[in-house]
């Protein structure tokens, strides 16, 4: 997860957090200038634009959520890679994969 | 005992389908059909955009996103396609109208959000590794894009029996050419290839299209070992966010013809990652 911002759907933003980036609407009209701290009011009115994620600026989450997170994620790894068997190939990029999702977190 | 022959499909049929599919826009089956000149007039695009107004706000969104790095505001169309460039602003044409002008069919097995997901990230992907190779041809994100729309033309033309198919394959886990094969005598690469020609796409997209499942296969372009390496990343990366998803076949020869190492790989998901968030915020 990048370490600046990230991406959070809509209903787990909460009154208090940080735009990280200017919020636009369909038309490329500038809704909320990057750095507003977000309230109560202006959650409810950007859930009528038709938004459903934000990007908020530097909520770190917790160690706990991060381990949690990559728990869910190397879960889902296995799952797609389940077919796999012994191909030398895939057994290669599901290495790099987990590598990478782990590098996410640190 | 009577098998799966009542959802058996001949290609001439489907040729004749196709042949009855609506037509894109002029200016994006210009853009799919010719992808040598991409460095073409940036006014000539830009005046027959202007015609068209959600492609024209896709492009301001997207030029003021903060995937492009830009402080200042862009407000006209101009600024936009200056600003991203006009490959970047040709692609952005390719998706939208692909995307919400292919006609769409009633199957309820069928995730179209998921289809256009996966497309547009194989596009994004496999232009991120055309050029962690410095190939000299643009093609990676349109044969990306393209190469598996041969299930939207299985899906449109023959709903019902695409719905067999991805029923048959949640069922037995399959792989989905061997589903498709099995119900329907045809799978989305023969039908993805009837498009192709039809629609005269380059021959470097049709090898992508013929070759991204099997990019072994001999006198392919090396489009196609891009392509099916830029698939099995999408489908490793989970972007598609199928429940069901898998890594289908990965091929040893397109993995050894691109030689690409860990950290050239690291950097191509991560690089995927990112500007495929951008695109999907705004296209879908």
């Amino acid at each position: 997860m990048n370490k600046h911002y990230h991406y959070l759907p809509l209903s787990k933003v909460t009154p208090g957090m940080v735009l990280a980036d200017d919020l636009l609407d369909k038309v490329g009209h500038v809704l909320l200038p990057a750095s507003t701290i977000l309230t109560e009011r202006m959650l409810q009115a950007i859930a009528h634009h038709d938004i459903h994620q934000l990007s908020i600026e530097g909520v770190a989450a917790t160690e706990q959520e991060d381990s949690e997170n990559l728990a869910t994620q190397l879960e889902r790894i296995e799952k797609i890679f389940r077919h796999i068997g012994e191909s030398e190939p895939a057994c290669i990029l599901k290495s790099f994969v987990i590598h990478y999702r782990q590098g996410e977190t640190k | 005992m009577t098998d799966n022959a009542e959802f058996k499909i001949q290609l001439d049929d489907m040729v004749k389908k196709i042949k009855d599919l609506p037509t894109l826009p002029e200016v994006a089956m210009e853009m799919l059909q010719n992808l040598e000149d991409e460095e073409g007039s940036l006014d000539m695009v830009t005046e027959k955009i202007a015609m068209d107004h959600s492609i024209t706000a896709k492009l301001l969104r997207l030029a003021n996103s903060s995937h492009y790095g830009n402080n200042s505001k862009v407000v006209t169309l101009q600024q936009a396609t200056a600003m991203l460039g006009i490959k970047n602003v040709k692609n952005l044409i390719r998706v939208t109208t692909l995307a919400n002008k292919f006609p769409t069919a009633n199957c309820p097995g069928f995730d179209f959000k998921a289809f256009w997901r996966h497309s547009i990230a194989t596009a994004v992907c496999a232009e991120q590794i055309s050029r962690t190779l410095h190939m000299k041809h643009d093609f990676a994100f349109t044969a990306g894009l393209l190469h598996d729309i041969g299930r939207l033309v299985l899906v449109t033309c023959y709903p019902a029996n695409y719905d067999e198919v991805l029923r048959h394959q949640a069922y037995t886990d399959a792989d989905l050419l061997v589903a498709e094969r099995s119900i329907m005598h045809i799978d989305h690469v023969d039908a993805g290839l009837a498009l192709a020609t039809h629609w005269n796409f380059s021959e470097a997209v049709c090898d992508a299209i013929r070759g991204h499942h099997h990019p072994e296969q001999e006198n392919l372009h090396v489009l196609a070992s891009v392509v099916h390496i830029a698939n099995a990343i999408v489908h490793a990366l989970d972007l598609s966010h199928d429940e069901n998803d898998r890594l289908p076949l990965l091929s040893q020869s397109a993995w050894d013809t691109l030689g690409l190492g860990e950290a050239d790989y690291l950097s191509i998901f991560h690089e995927t990652e990112m500007r495929f968030d951008a695109l999907d915020q705004i296209v879908l």
